[in-house]
């Protein structure tokens, strides 16, 4: 098993994730698409790194865990506020603010 | 095998970020509003300080490499003052400082509605992180350090709870702060799988030497890192987030980030392309260029038919950021000098534009808009009218700010940091370039001096702004950023040549 | 490679037996079984209780600040598994031990807080 398959793995991971951020309109579901991407970001780290044998990308790849875990807290939390104002988690609904 | 950590170099973020958690912790245990604002305004201040001495003192590295991890390579320190750290750690404090004042009345005020020591909590977190930012040179803490900037600022924007605007804002904030995050890292997982290395002075070597058939992999990460920071800085087509935060977030925030969070990011991009990227310049160079060119020209047409206060200033520090990105245009031909015009854009901007938001939260709360609120009732650019008559310090302070940003004299300084820009961009070749930005201070001219006339004008008579008592903390603050403008006017070198010995 | 997925093998046909037995179980036990259905039998097997209600059912969304905590504080565990594979080996020592002593203190630093405001308390 060659590390090349981890990495059209995470590419994979990576393409679907930026799909459903696209195409996706309920904030959570593009919330978990992000989270996707995040993932296959850190797969492709951990197998860099077994591909270089140093360990600077398994130290990034924790980082990145945290930092994803902070931003599912603080995102989850701004999404709770919206819901309690408007009732919907639907990003085409978030319209007070126009051009 | 333990590095040993120098903690004067790390004091100015160490610094604030104890005072963060010590400010959560007094604030858990009931510490009163005024106090609460007073150690912030303290840690910074003192942060401040620190950087001064740094900056009179040797230049320092931390977080190096221990000996058997280096082998025979460079000495890859993670944390690093220089001279170019030190000036962003200035302007990031100078500028912060400013923000902790603006907010003090804010949060301190008889029934504010803001909780005032999460939000102290949250602005000094931020300001620690823009800290680490610019002192970074590793990817792995820019990453943590740019993440430990734009979390504290999603909860500062959404910190007005139960008010749909400043929820909605957040969430923009957010979710395109945290797709561009994403983009940014699978890009340094593409950098990192071509050179090993995650120290810039080990990535810049090691891109030289990249394997043919490996090239277009960099290519991609290296535009993929690029997007990341074009979002910190409100490039098009990262900028939609920026005129409906900065219109939904509490107005400190709005500042902050307007020129806090967008100096930290500047210096983050330059540090990338400037320390790690340099082998890739002709592929940064064009993509920077055109985003450049994008940008002022879209920001500077749109703030055209503003009528608000706040979206027009929103749309024209997109396109101030047009100009900050243009020297970093020319690629690695004449780099140095491109760089340095670049942080010497960004240091006046800062002054110019904190001064602008300055007088924009004073009148404000002068008018007695309430805080929170969908439609500020006194933000759109006719309520300026006469406010000569009524306050005219305020009022010639705001119309040097908006000369200063249009680059007209007496706005010395807003004029020489133009030239800087308009000599790196044609010195390095980008003349096509340098042309738009002509045109493009021309069309700006027209909306900063038609503010700066309305200020004025005969007053519109029928809706005469209630006087408010106003605040010392925001007169400072006021004062402070015009000080610094007239210093700079009258001084303008004092920036340049710092900006020029950087390299 | 063939002896990277080789050792797989054992799991493999551990797995097709396990397959075999529930299935070989159920499908006997359907071929000897009387088959007749009343409503009675139809219903949803709740402990022999009547069922009541939906299927959907909702929980309080307030507890959901203590999931948030959770996920902060357990995920910012991971910095503790490569610490403790290193921090005895020599070179590392006291240092080491007192620097995720500080760590933890932050983390703790953010309880206490959630603590004040109340947080924790369970309603």
């Amino acid at each position: 098993m060659s590390p090349g398959h981890y990495l059209v793995l995470s590419a994979l991971l990576f393409t679907i994730g930026g799909v459903g951020v696209l195409v996706r309109r309920n904030a959570i579901v593009v919330f978990m698409c992000v989270e996707l991407m995040l993932n296959a970001t850190n797969l492709a780290f951990v197998s860099f790194a077994r591909m270089h044998g140093n360990l600077d990308g398994q130290l990034i790849a924790f980082f990145v865990m945290v930092v994803a875990a902070a931003e599912v807290v603080v995102g989850l939390a701004i999404i709770m506020t919206i819901f309690r104002t408007r009732r919907s988690s639907s990003v085409d609904d978030a319209n007070l603010l126009k051009y | 095998m333990i590095q040993s950590i120098d903690y004067a170099a790390i004091a100015p973020p160490l610094i604030v970020a104890v005072a963060a958690i010590a400010l959560l912790l007094a604030d858990a245990f009931g510490a009163s509003r005024r106090v609460l604002g007073l150690v912030s305004l303290g840690a910074v201040g003192a942060a401040l300080v620190t950087v001064i001495a740094l900056a009179l003192g040797d230049r320092r590295a931390t977080f190096c490499l221990t000996g058997d991890l280096r082998g025979n390579g460079p000495p890859s320190c993670s944390y690093v003052t220089d001279d170019f750290t030190l000036i962003f750690q200035g302007v990031v404090l100078a500028a912060a400082l400013v923000v902790v004042l603006l907010s003090l009345e804010e949060i301190t005020a008889a029934g504010a509605r803001l909780p005032a020591g999460e939000f102290h909590f949250l602005l000094l977190a931020a300001i620690a992180g823009a800290l680490t930012l610019v002192a970074a040179r590793d990817l792995v803490l820019l990453v943590v350090a740019l993440e430990t900037l734009s979390l504290p600022v999603f909860a500062l924007v959404a910190l007005r709870r139960y008010d749909g605007v400043a929820s909605e804002a957040a969430l923009k904030l957010f979710l395109v702060s945290v797709i561009s995050t994403a983009v940014m890292l699978f890009g340094i997982s593409l950098l990192y799988g071509v050179t090993g290395a995650m120290h810039l002075d080990r990535v810049a070597p090691a891109l030289g030497r990249v394997p043919g058939d490996l090239e277009p992999v960099a290519a991609v990460g290296v535009v993929m890192v690029l997007a990341g920071f074009a979002f910190k800085v409100a490039a098009v087509p990262f900028h939609f987030w920026a005129p409906d935060v900065y219109q939904g977030a509490p107005l400190p925030v709005t500042a902050f980030l307007s020129v806090v969070s967008k100096a930290a990011g500047f210096a983050g991009l330059t540090i990338v392309v400037a320390l790690g990227l340099p082998a890739y310049g002709h592929v940064w160079g064009p993509v920077l260029g055109v985003l450049a060119a994008v940008t002022m020209t879209l920001g500077n047409l749109v703030a055209l038919r503003q009528r608000s206060a706040i979206r027009l200033l929103a749309w024209s520090s997109i396109a101030q950021s047009g100009y900050m990105l243009a020297p970093l245009a020319v690629g690695d031909e004449r780099l140095p000098e491109a760089v340095a015009a670049t942080v010497a854009y960004v240091a006046i901007y800062s002054v110019m534009n904190i001064g602008a938001f300055a007088v924009v939260i004073g009148f404000r709360r002068r008018a007695g808009a309430p805080a929170a609120g969908p439609a500020p009732s006194w933000d759109t650019l006719d309520d300026y009218r006469g406010l000569a008559r009524r306050n005219p310090a305020t009022a010639a302070a705001m119309a040097f700010f908006l000369i200063c940003l249009a680059g007209l004299p007496p706005g010395v300084m807003g004029l020489f940091a133009k030239i800087v820009v308009f000599r790196a961009t044609v010195a390095g070749g980008a003349t096509w370039l340098a042309v738009v930005m002509a045109v493009n201070t021309v069309i700006a001219l027209y909306y900063y001096l038609a503010w700066a006339a309305r200020l004025f004008a005969a007053p519109s008579g029928a809706a005469e702004p209630p006087r408010m008592p106003r605040g010392a903390a925001v007169r400072a603050a006021i004062g402070a950023a015009a000080a610094g403008a007239v210093v700079l006017s009258v001084a303008p070198q004092l920036v340049l040549q710092a900006a020029a010995a950087i390299t | 490679m063939d002896d990277y997925f080789g050792s797989y093998l054992v799991v493999v046909v551990l797995l097709l037996l396990g397959c075999g037995i529930v299935g070989g179980g159920l499908a006997a036990n359907r071929l000897l079984r009387p088959h007749r259905l009343t409503e009675e039998k139809l219903t949803t097997y709740e402990c022999g209780v009547d069922p009541v209600g939906e299927g959907w059912a909702q929980s309080y969304v307030r507890y959901y600040v203590f999931a948030y905590l959770y996920v902060v504080f357990a995920v910012d565990a991971v910095f503790l598994f490569p610490w403790a594979t290193v921090f005895a080996a020599p070179g590392f020592g006291t240092t080491t031990l007192v620097e995720m002593f500080v760590f933890l203190g932050f983390l703790f630093t953010g309880l206490v807080y959630a603590g004040r405001k109340g947080v924790l308390s369970w309603v």
